[in-house]
């Protein structure tokens, strides 16, 4: 018997049970609809505003476009590295034994967070870079914009160390584990669950914040978009294509981290 | 198994743990810790298993004395079986996987041979279905089973066990007491903490009551049930088996 048809409108429209998985058809329907209703803003929108555009001159520029955007994601790439390396030794830090060393992180975390991130570049690049008379702006920035991260990543990989209970610690030391495997096959596996949300927000915030390096003389994206918009009058075509650009570096993370968060679930 | 502990002291936070116990066991198989809650036997366990260093007192296995030294006491603890109160199984991997970790890493064995073990386990206690389910899709009374298969899967001498029932059901309770029955058979040396009285004396070579941090009374399961001297154990035995 067919099913009367008002069911199969619940079924796509709302989501199923717990644990369940919204199906396919479901998602592609729904995909169409926010689709659909973005699109039919933006026209509205554009039709509303007295924007002529123009898509000309801009075009002329396009290799600025494509060379800001290569190098935005050779610094976020690079950054994302180095922030995440410095960010898993700075929580380790913080849970050593050797308070020095715990003190240090600590402080270094609260600094860091508790500073805009633009006086940051500028100390770093007038200052530090200087003094370590490092020359290339590129590696400055990118250091710069990794020291900063590494704070928050730092934050959060304590935070997923911290998550995991005694009782799991305890079976890890009964059974003989040393401390170094313990965090190899039980805290880091465990603790990568509730890190990955969090961590990949801060890899999104980082490839947006490397926009500030433009303060710099960078010529990343959003510096090369500001100098094409004001040699040609067209901001909202510069904008435009500067907001998809990012769009494309920060959307793969996203959805990677998504589908990671997936492999890595396990009731408990 | 010999076992001799003197005048042990572990202070928790400003309560004293473990008064003072001293206690000595010969020629015992398995030995059982009954008591009031509250009384130290985990405390006590924890000691036994090298998690918890005493802060005073002397404790030997067989004429050994436990070591001192972080690296004496993990190599310690790989030679001992344990099994907590509670569940302890690594949540993200599977059934199979929990037991031959321990057995790869910590033991240095090959992969197929700590497989082939992990194998031989499963089939030996029926759990070969659910080698790999990861411990929330298991009962509790299976998951406390896999604990126990992990635990003795590197063949210790002795094998410690924390209430390893308290949070069962009777059927489970049930499969779980005879697995544990199971290994005593095999030569397996126990230490175990249970409120289950008809068990502890039908699997108990010794006994010993555990209150307020010291030994009330120890000896075999005859004199223990049958003509206690101490208050404590008197009204112990009465509170429980009144329930
Ligand atoms: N971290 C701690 N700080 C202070 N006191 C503690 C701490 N841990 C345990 N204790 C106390 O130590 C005593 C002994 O606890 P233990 O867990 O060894 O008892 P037990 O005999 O195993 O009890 P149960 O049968 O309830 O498991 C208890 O009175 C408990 O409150
Ligand atoms: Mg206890």
């Amino acid at each position: 018997m067919l099913e009367p048809s008002h069911n199969y409108l619940r079924k796509i429209l709302w989501a199923p049970s717990k644990g369940d998985r919204v199906s396919p058809i479901a998602t592609l329907l729904n995909g169409f609809v926010v689709f659909s209703i973005i699109a039919v803003a933006l026209l509205f929108l554009l039709r509303q505003s007295s924007l002529t555009w123009d898509w000309q001159s801009i075009s002329k520029y396009h290799r600025l476009f494509l060379d800001g955007w290569k190098a935005t994601l050779l610094i976020s790439l690079a950054s994302l590295l180095v922030s995440s390396m410095g960010g898993l030794a700075l929580a380790l830090a913080q849970s050593s034994a050797f308070l020095p060393l715990r003190f240090l992180s600590k402080t270094y975390v609260e600094i860091i967070r508790g500073t805009p991130l633009l006086a940051q570049i500028y100390i770093f690049f007038y200052i530090i870079a200087e003094a370590a008379r490092l020359e290339n702006r590129y590696v400055a920035g990118t250091l710069a914009l990794s020291l900063f991260s590494a704070a928050y990543i730092a934050e959060i990989i304590r935070g997923g160390i911290e998550s995991i209970g005694q009782s799991q610690l305890d079976s890890a030391k009964a059974i003989g584990l040393t401390k170094t495997q313990t965090y190899r096959h039980v805290i880091f596996p465990q603790a990568l669950r509730s890190i990955l949300p969090p961590l990949a927000g801060q890899f999104v915030s980082l490839i947006k914040d490397s926009s500030l390096l433009s303060i710099i003389g960078l010529n990343e994206l959003t510096q090369n978009a500001k100098n094409v918009a004001s040699y040609t009058f067209s901001n909202f075509e510069s904008y435009l294509l500067l907001a998809v650009g990012y769009l494309l570096l920060t959307l793969p993370i996203s959805l990677w981290t998504r589908w990671m968060e997936k492999r890595v679930r396990y009731e408990t | 198994m010999k076992l001799e502990i003197e005048h042990l002291l572990k202070i928790l936070g400003s309560h004293r743990a473990l008064d003072s116990l001293s206690l000595t066991v010969e020629n015992t198989r398995s030995f059982v810790l009954l008591g009031p809650s509250g009384g130290g036997k985990s405390t006590l366990l924890r000691v036994l298993a090298g998690l918890e260093k005493p802060d005073s007192g002397s404790v030997r296995i067989n004429n050994v004395s436990l070591p001192d030294s972080e690296l004496g006491l993990l190599l310690y603890r790989r030679k001992i079986g344990v099994v907590f109160q509670g569940f302890n199984l690594f949540p993200h991997l599977t059934a199979f996987r929990n037991i031959t970790l321990p057995l790869e890493v910590v033991h240095g064995l090959p992969p197929a041979e700590a497989s082939e073990i992990a194998r031989q386990l499963l089939v030996r206690f029926q759990l070969e279905k659910h080698a790999h389910q990861k411990p929330a899709q298991l009962s509790g009374g299976q998951r406390q089973r896999i604990a126990i298969a992990r635990a003795i899967a590197p063949r210790p001498n002795l094998v410690l066990l924390d209430e390893p029932t308290s949070a069962l059901d009777p059927e489970m309770t049930a499969e779980v007491l005879q697995m544990i029955e199971e290994l005593r058979d095999d030569g397996r040396d126990i230490i175990l903490v249970t409120h289950e009285l008809g068990f502890a004396r039908q699997v108990a070579d010794t006994i010993a009551l555990v209150s307020q941090g010291t030994i009330a009374e120890i000896g075999p399961p005859k004199l223990i049930f049958d003509g206690p001297q101490s208050p404590i154990t008197q009204s112990y035995l009465a509170k429980t088996l009144r329930y």
